[in-house]
């Protein structure tokens, strides 16, 4: 409903003003003066006072509705679900546990990674190879120190400081189990192994040092495992290929072995083995790990393809991001259908002009947080993993932005769980035991 | 309803939020139950009046807490706490409102889950029950008129119409300029008083 401007008396005080000014003055926050002013229309516009008392009515019923408890019956479900929450073991938290002589390099690390890693989104090629980063190399010697004690030590020899034999040694198991190639998918016998290894090798306060030195680890890790199958009575000369073969096919070099299952694929007796990387880090369920984020674009593209193809084809169905052109926006009066309908929607003359930019950042707000409903409307019956359709609902319109953008940090700041948008990556093989030929390989 | 005031409130071995907090920081989880159970009544209300649901108003109250263990590290001070409390828990019920629109049809019947009317009537012996019945009804329609509307109004009726916040604690919990306030608050307020007249007349 339109109200005409009309003069109605009330010295000068058009309808329009007076509606402005109902809220503030029945809410005690005009000033006398236009207190006044109002006063005076009211006596000589019916209509206004009319209005003014349909917004007092209705105040006085909003303010009396009664205040909603939880029964006790819910306060105590609402308490037993905190202290169940308190109580449960936290989970790693890398951030905690850095070193901060290590930060400042890191924080340079960051903005780095975070470069590469937008540059991988949007190429699929990793941008920075690990070895060329001069802050993580900085980081690592840093690193190295404190671990290994000595001062300056050489790379190799931080090398082998840094492989505790209480951490993370690798699992090699005899199960014979069965598998045909379409479970391989899914298998998570390793995942326990390298989520070991994440904490062990690639979290930030250790990721420089092991980053340097992970050829000298592979080697390591393949001459452990293979000591494990021959202690077994299995051929170690076997696993030790089957290894190979998997690095082999592997196209960063920053990776290590961490587990080996002997078994049996589509009926032929195999090894499987699975190598593990930075991004094992979105094998965990915790939403406060930014860095592994820098981590996983270390990783290259294999480590983000899933948030890859979802975000080309977000960016595909959205207005590019430079297109929320303020003029355009302005041409728009209407936020919702009441404005639409010719309701009075301006904001005092005094706040006009931030009126008007928040106006307009709500319509953009608006019109994007419709357009990315719509969007996974329409993705969600093609994605079989619902668990990332389902995480990308709660994104509010500023996370949408930093989704787009590929701002992880900003995401994971925002409490939003890291690990349920990027996938890592599936590191495992099956290697015929036999002659070595690849059965099955992630790909 | 007045949200807890730890100025008006506070008796004398009262803690303060932000004493709890530090407790709780410092590892005192039982300092965080007292926290819940000081603003479970005000989040549980809150969640009810934005959502108009008594069961989902219950588990967006438990989401909240659980959040509030996480983020409550990150709480620096800078505003009030309850203030920090009312812009975390809005944005929570606006999330969870958004999955509901998703997942069922948000809010068609707003106290669906609730009694029925009569039964629901409080027998404080100062209104006959034809009365009780009429206010029970008006409220019914004013909190359905709420739900019907966008978030960011009910969000702003609530604040200020509901728990008595002025202008500018508005403001400042919703992170809002003054001007915002006073249009958004006059339009939601107008929109509502439609529906409650146009109720009025045909009762």
């Amino acid at each position: 409903m339109k109200t005409p401007a009309r003069q109605t008396g009330g010295k000068d005080m058009k309808c329009r003003q007076a509606f402005q000014w109902m809220g503030p003055y029945m809410d005690g926050e005009l000033s006398g003066e236009i207190s006044g002013a109002l006063e005076a229309h009211l006596r000589s516009c019916p209509r206004c006072a009319r209005r003014l008392q349909s917004m007092r009515d209705l105040v006085r019923e909003v303010s009396s509705l009664p205040t909603v408890e939880p029964t006790p019956a819910e306060s105590r479900r609402i308490m037993k679900r905190v202290r169940h929450e308190m109580e449960a073991p936290a989970t790693p938290r890398p951030a905690v546990r850095w070193a901060p002589v290590a930060t400042v390099a890191f924080s340079i690390l960051v903005l780095v990674s975070a470069a590469s890693l937008l540059a991988v989104l949007s190429t699929g090629e990793p941008a920075v190879q690990v070895e060329e980063t001069a802050p993580l190399g900085s980081a690592a010697g840093n690193q190295s120190r404190a671990l290994a004690g000595g001062e300056s030590a050489s790379l190799d020899a931080a090398g082998a400081a840094v492989v505790p034999a209480s951490l993370a040694q690798p699992v090699m198991v005899v199960s014979g189990n069965e598998y045909a190639a379409g479970d391989l998918a899914d298998f998570s016998g390793d995942i326990g192994t390298r989520l070991k290894f994440y904490s062990a090798y690639w979290q930030p306060s250790v990721a420089g040092t092991a980053a340097l030195v992970t050829r000298d680890l592979q080697q390591k890790l393949v001459e452990d495992l293979a000591g494990r199958a021959q202690a077994a009575g299995e051929d170690a000369q076997g696993l030790r290929s089957a290894l190979e073969a998997a690095l082999a096919q592997t196209e960063s070099k920053n990776l290590l072995p961490c587990y080996a299952e002997l078994a049996v694929v589509e009926g032929r007796k195999a090894w499987l083995v699975s190598l593990s990387g930075p991004e094992d880090c979105l094998l965990f369920p915790d939403p406060e790990i930014p860095q592994s984020v820098l981590l996983a674009s270390l990783g290259g593209e294999e480590g983000l393809r899933t948030s890859r193809s979802l975000l080309q084809e977000l960016v595909s169905g959205m207005p590019p991001l430079e297109g929320a052109v303020p003029g355009e926006l302005s041409k728009r009066t209407a936020l919702d259908g009441e404005a639409a309908a010719g309701t009075q929607t301006e904001a005092p003359q005094s706040a006009g002009g931030s009126a008007d930019s928040t106006r307009e950042e709500a319509a953009l707000r608006a019109e994007w947080e419709k357009k990315f409903q719509a969007f996974l409307d329409r993705i969600a019956p093609q994605y079989a993993n619902t668990k990332i359709i389902k995480a990308m609902e709660r994104l509010n319109y500023e996370q949408v932005l930093m989704f787009l953008a590929g701002d992880w940090s900003g995401l994971a700041a925002g409490g939003v769980n890291l690990s349920e948008l990027l996938t890592p990556p599936k590191r495992l093989w099956a290697v015929d035991a036999a002659n070595g030929e690849v059965v099955w390989s992630p790909k | 309803m007045m949200p807890e005031n730890d100025d008006n409130l506070r008796e004398e071995n009262r803690r303060t939020d932000e004493e709890l907090i530090s407790a709780f920081l410092a590892g005192d989880q039982a300092s965080f139950e007292e926290l819940a159970q000081r603003y479970e009544s005000v989040i549980m209300n809150m969640a009810y009046r934005l959502l108009g649901n008594r069961s989902d108003a219950a588990d967006v109250t438990q989401e909240i807490f659980i959040l509030l263990l996480r983020k409550l590290g990150s709480f620096r001070g800078e505003a009030k706490f309850s203030t920090w409390l009312y812009r975390v828990s809005l944005n929570a019920c606006h999330d969870y409102a958004r999955r509901l629109r998703r997942h069922v049809s948000i809010s068609e019947s707003p106290g669906d889950d609730l009694p029925e009317l009569e039964e629901r009537l409080a027998d404080d012996g100062l209104e006959s029950p034809e009365q009780s019945l009429e206010r029970a009804e008006v409220q019914e329609t004013v909190q359905e008129a709420i739900g019907r509307m966008p978030y960011k109004f009910r969000e702003i009726v609530f604040l200020h119409d509901i728990s008595g916040y002025n202008y500018k604690e508005v403001a400042e919990i919703l992170g809002i300029n003054l001007g915002t306030v006073k249009s958004r608050l006059n339009r939601a307020r107008n929109r509502l008083a439609k529906e409650l007249e146009t109720y009025r007349e045909q009762s």
